[in-house]
């Protein structure tokens, strides 16, 4: 357990050393505050803007942290940096799991401090606006990451360094749009998860109610995901030659 | 080997678990939102709502760049409208102002957009979209649809008015009138008299149940409908260049006159309300019976038990 938390605590290290990312989340807090300036513009809309605009910025922070997971385990497996620490006592789900630990961390710290920021601007442009629906909504940006992170762990075993992240990201643009697999069960919201469920933004402007059960289903559905997809990478893993 | 069964059961299990989950969640979404389902078949990752944001702005800037909405550009302002809707079909700002730029043009069309967002369960608390339908129905459609109109108004006046400007007292008035021309053409009546049967109606609600009625809104409790009843009897009886009340018509309104305002003093040619001790009409000059007078001495008592000139007992 000990060897997954020291590879994971690297990772988000690495990632969250650099000082470049807090330079971007300044700059998602300062377009999710211009869009006040677009109350002409949207007849009144401002206020849905500037939530709508914050959920997008999440998301795609929530995505682009995940996407760097294949980067990261695709150079590792190709420089020999991943089989020069597999020549160690370290088994090789040890590692899969400590990527996947590591790259949910960074993408929760990432997200959150987005999300953070944009609730302040809320509350600072539109007092009283901050509900409890729009904090669900970005828990369920922060718990899509444990499924995205699986599928981009997965991708980076499977494909080479260059197509892994093109396909993670098309293969998360998909799981967004999967109404056409609604009818089969197992495929739909199973072997293709189903991140619409985690995606309440609509809800969110207009305030409309989400249990708390949900959120909490939502969430074991990722971890049941990610369960799955990691289960299936280690298999993989273990069965592949590391040159 | 036992390695590979491992892996292979876990992966198994784990698949079924978030597959019945996701199922869960799926349907329990759709009841939490309906309308997500269309959402889905639109695949711009999850992005409707920020995508609907922009197109209405898109949409707001393609207005201000043309002169008005006229026949060219009908087909590209329903395009437009029906694209954001797709995308977000819960803004009532869409309906609320997007379907009333149509209203002139294409008002079929616009009505089509609002019913949908009347029916919309996200919407039920909307007042203003059933208002508007309500108002294409009766004003902007080749042959109004009056029922249709006063159902809508119906609906309207059903629902919390959380406008910026009260609608409900407006809603109120043309869901009257919408009954009142229906019946008028049904009946084929004068949209005057047709008034007044709608308002004693409206006060009889609950006791006769129409066989063609709109889904109403309950009008009979309403403090100002006795005025607007005697409002409407004074508009029936006024004779100008191009109405003049039949004989059934001043019958029956002097029939509903009887039942409805029996405590009230009204002149039998106007309908106005008139003091004690009035012997002419101050309206119309029409003689008077007139009533709160002293039987005794004459003087003017008004609803006085006793006369306080000589204290006679008034008659009961």
């Amino acid at each position: 357990m000990n060897e997954i938390f020291a590879i994971a605590g690297s990772t988000w290290r690495n990632i969250l050393r650099m000082k470049v990312i807090y330079f971007l989340i300044f700059c998602t807090w300062v377009l999710v505050a211009c869009t006040i300036n677009y109350d002409v513009l949207s007849l009144g809309l401002e206020k849905d803007l500037l939530i709508d605009a914050s959920l997008l910025l999440c998301t795609i922070t929530a995505v682009l942290s995940v996407i760097s997971i294949t980067f990261e385990i695709s150079k590792e497996l190709k420089n020999g940096v991943a089989s020069s620490m597999l020549s160690k006592p370290l088994g090789r789900t040890h590692y899969l799991l400590g990527k996947l630990l590591g790259n949910i961390e960074v993408g929760f710290v990432l997200t959150f401090l987005v999300a953070i920021g944009s609730l302040a601007i809320l509350h600072l442009a539109f007092p009283g606006n901050v509900t409890t629906t729009l904090i669900q909504s970005y828990l369920l940006i922060l718990f899509s990451i444990i499924p995205m992170s699986s599928i981009a762990v997965l991708f980076a075993l499977l494909l080479p360094d260059v197509i892994a992240p093109i396909a993670t990201a098309i293969i998360i643009w998909l799981t967004f749009s999967t109404g056409i697999f609604s009818n089969v069960p197992v495929l739909y919201a199973g072997i293709i998860p189903d991140l619409e469920l985690f995606n309440l933004k609509g809800a969110a402007t207009y305030g409309f109610a989400i249990p708390w059960s949900y959120v909490l289903l939502a969430l074991i559905t990722g971890i049941c995901y990610a369960v799955f997809a990691s289960t299936l990478a280690s298999y993989i893993f273990t069965h592949k030659d590391i040159h | 080997m036992k390695n590979t069964i491992t892996h292979v059961i876990i992966i198994v299990v784990a698949i079924i678990i978030t597959s019945i989950l996701g199922t869960k969640l799926y349907h329990q979404q759709e009841a939490l939102f309906p309308g997500k389902d269309a959402m889905r078949a639109v695949p711009i990752a999850g992005l409707h709502k920020f995508s609907a944001d922009v197109s209405w702005m898109l949409f707001v800037n393609y207005l201000g760049s043309i002169s008005g909405v006229n026949e060219k550009n009908v087909d590209e302002v329903i395009h437009r409208l029906e694209k954001l809707i797709r995308l977000d079909p819960n803004q009532p700002k869409y309906y609320e102002s997007g379907a009333m730029f149509l209203s002139n043009e294409d008002a079929p069309k616009a009505l089509e957009i609002l019913q949908k967002a009347t029916n919309n369960p996200n919407l039920q608390n909307n007042s203003v979209i059933p208002f508007n339908a309500g108002f294409i129905a009766m004003r902007n459609l080749e042959t109004p649809n009056y029922l249709q109109a006063a159902n809508f108004f119906s609906i309207s006046l059903q629902r919390p008015d959380n406008s910026e400007f009260s609608i409900s007292t407006n809603a109120r008035s043309c869901y009257l009138r919408c009954l009142a021309q229906k019946y008028a053409m049904d009946k084929k009546m004068d949209i005057r008299i047709a008034m007044v049967e709608t308002l004693y109606k409206e006060m009889e609600y609950g006791k006769d149940d129409g066989d063609n009625e709109p889904d109403q809104y309950n009008c009979s409790e309403l403090p100002e409908i006795k005025g607007r009843l005697l409002k409407a009897m004074q508009n029936a009886k006024i004779e100008n260049s191009d109405y003049t009340p039949t004989k059934q018509a001043l019958e029956r309104i002097h029939e509903i006159s009887t039942k409805v305002f029996a405590d009230c003093h009204l002149c039998d040619k106007c309908m106005r309300p008139y003091g004690p001790g009035q012997n002419y009409c101050s309206h119309c000059g029409n003689k008077l019976i007139p009533w709160g007078v002293c039987q005794k001495c004459g003087a003017v008592i008004g609803d006085a038990a006793y006369c306080p000139k000589c204290g006679t007992k008034a008659e009961e």
